[in-house]
């Protein structure tokens, strides 16, 4: 096949002019991410369970450095079945619907606002401006199949799959500016959109806060089971019948 | 590691004049320098501080800190625990303020409020270990032991691997001095000692608990006595090691602490063989 020359106002006009959008809507959506996002206020009660929820967990861990006495006042604090805190403390399912939740119904808006719009408004701007296009050839021969993927908008069956079309080209750089960005930016960039559009995959389970009643019984029933030894029994004897220390048997002296 | 002679000389000798060249750094640079200049009885400075960071975050709740830190620091705790309150309303996870109002009645000596208010915290906030250590510093100048030891088997959980914690334990129960809490502090030195071998402290806590323990005659069997007496000789022999290594002979043979370790040590032999 009779090698393809591309004009070179191409390269001027499609092929750098969509380098150079895709990226400063990047820093856009950085900077407007930044002013939308609102501080998520904590709650007490939220704190005050993850707190009591780690010291359970230390307790189950390290319970066998204290004296057993020490640790079963401990267990009795959580898991008494009168008194204890696992038992008392009672909390509201906080499983919200976001839709009554007018915080959460903003916080999703913004998300869309910052992500999906611009993504639709430049994506269709971008192939309605600079569609059909050749852009420029990747060089090393590639199979057909990487066809549909880097020739969006150019429908032709016998040019070389190395060729990529300006629709395509837009995509990549979408997906491939992320190093940019941390360079610029710095980390934690609210730049990249894969990350973005990974959150929306992995689905609305992760905004919801998980229930503290359900952690509580998780917790309950693990420190129910653990009943750690003290493990400082005999560390006397272990102790003098330790290997001697290298230093005792190499400095013995300093002065000598 | 808080250096806060150090901060505020290093402050006046160079970044004072050389401020603009830090660019977003000078904030943070500017709220530490406040603390330390308060550290220092340099109230002026840290006002400076505080307004300079007052101009540029005007609403923020750290600079608002600062001002109740100031307020302490001219004695004026009327006036910061009103600051520290605002803070709580405004965001009542705000651990740091919790904690500076438990700060102000410590300042005042006002030991038990200050532990009825520190206990109120540690009930929302569970895991918070300086608190803890300051509660058990509260409890023992009161002298409550049991208490305190509560509060460093927190700590030791918090962090098995430090033998500061364990050492500290042992020196509770020490103290407390009836024969199982002395059995504790035996087993507790030993770990210390165990997890830093160096620390000399330690080993004369495990000698003088094993050798009390020798004398008191609360233990079982004379099995058990034996042993004792054979930790508080390895212990001595430790100490002695210790000695001998860090200074030169005619120094260890004026050292009346080993004399007397061997004085301790040849009264318990001596006692069972009699």
């Amino acid at each position: 096949m009779a090698e393809l020359l591309l004009d070179s106002n191409i390269r001027v006009w499609v092929f750098l002019p969509i380098v150079i959008i895709t990226f400063l809507t990047g820093i856009i959506r950085h900077y407007v991410t930044i002013l939308l996002t609102s501080e998520k206020k904590t709650e007490l009660q939220q704190v005050t369970d993850s707190h009591a929820l780690i010291r359970s967990r230390i307790l189950r861990e390290n319970g066998k450095y204290i004296p057993k006495q020490g640790f079963l006042m401990r267990k009795s604090f959580f898991n008494n079945t009168e008194t204890g805190y696992f038992k008392t403390e009672k909390r509201e399912s906080t499983a919200k619907n976001p839709m009554t939740d007018p915080s959460m119904m903003t916080d999703m808006l913004k998300g869309n606002v910052t992500n999906v719009l611009p993504m639709i408004i430049i994506g269709g701007w971008i192939n309605w401006a600079f569609s059909g296009f050749l852009t420029t050839k990747v060089p090393f021969p590639l199979t057909l199949r990487f066809k549909p993927m880097l020739q969006r908008g150019v429908e032709l069956a016998s040019l070389d799959a190395s060729w990529v079309s300006s629709a395509s080209w837009y995509f990549l750089n979408v997906f491939g500016l992320r190093s940019l960005y941390t360079l610029i930016l710095g980390q934690d960039n609210a730049a990249d959109q894969t990350k973005a559009m990974q959150e929306q995959m992995s689905g609305a389970g992760m905004m919801t806060p998980p229930d503290p009643m359900k952690a509580f019984k998780a917790e309950w029933e693990a420190l129910e089971v653990s009943n750690p030894q003290w493990c400082l029994q005999g560390v006397e004897e272990e102790l003098i019948d330790a290997p001697i220390q290298p230093e005792t048997i190499y400095i013995k002296n300093k002065y000598a | 590691m808080r250096d806060s002679l150090t901060v505020v000389q290093l402050w006046d000798r160079f970044l004072d004049q050389e401020k603009n060249k830090l660019g977003d750094e000078l904030w943070t640079v500017y709220e530490q320098v406040c603390v330390a200049a308060l550290d220092c009885q340099r109230n002026e400075l840290a006002e400076d501080c505080q307004e300079a960071l007052g101009s540029k975050f005007p609403q923020s709740v750290r600079v608002q800190r600062l001002k109740g830190m100031i307020y302490e620091a001219a004695g004026r705790y009327h006036k910061a625990e009103e600051v520290y309150k605002e803070i709580i309303d405004k965001d009542e996870t705000n651990m740091f303020a919790r904690k500076r109002k438990v700060a102000i009645m410590k300042a005042q000596n006002k030991v038990a409020e200050a532990i009825e208010e520190l206990n109120k915290y540690l009930k929302l906030f569970m895991t918070d270990f300086e608190a803890w250590m300051e509660l058990c510093d509260l409890y023992l100048s009161q002298q409550d032991y049991g208490k305190a030891c509560f509060c460093v088997e927190e700590l030791i959980m918090s962090n098995p691997h430090n033998h500061l914690y364990h050492q500290k334990f042992a020196e509770i129960k020490y103290t407390m001095g009836d024969p199982d809490s002395m059995f504790q502090a035996r087993s507790y030195f030993s770990q210390a000692v165990k997890l830093n071998p160096d620390s000399v402290r330690s080993l004369y806590g495990l000698f003088l608990s094993a050798s009390s323990l020798a004398v008191s005659g609360a233990h079982k069997s004379s099995k058990e006595k034996q042993s004792n007496i054979k930790y508080a000789a390895w212990a001595a022999q430790q100490l002695k090691e210790k000695y001998t290594s860090v200074q030169p002979e005619h120094l260890t043979n004026q050292t009346k602490v080993l004399e007397s370790i061997e004085k301790v040590l040849e009264s318990l032999t001596e006692k069972t063989a009699s």
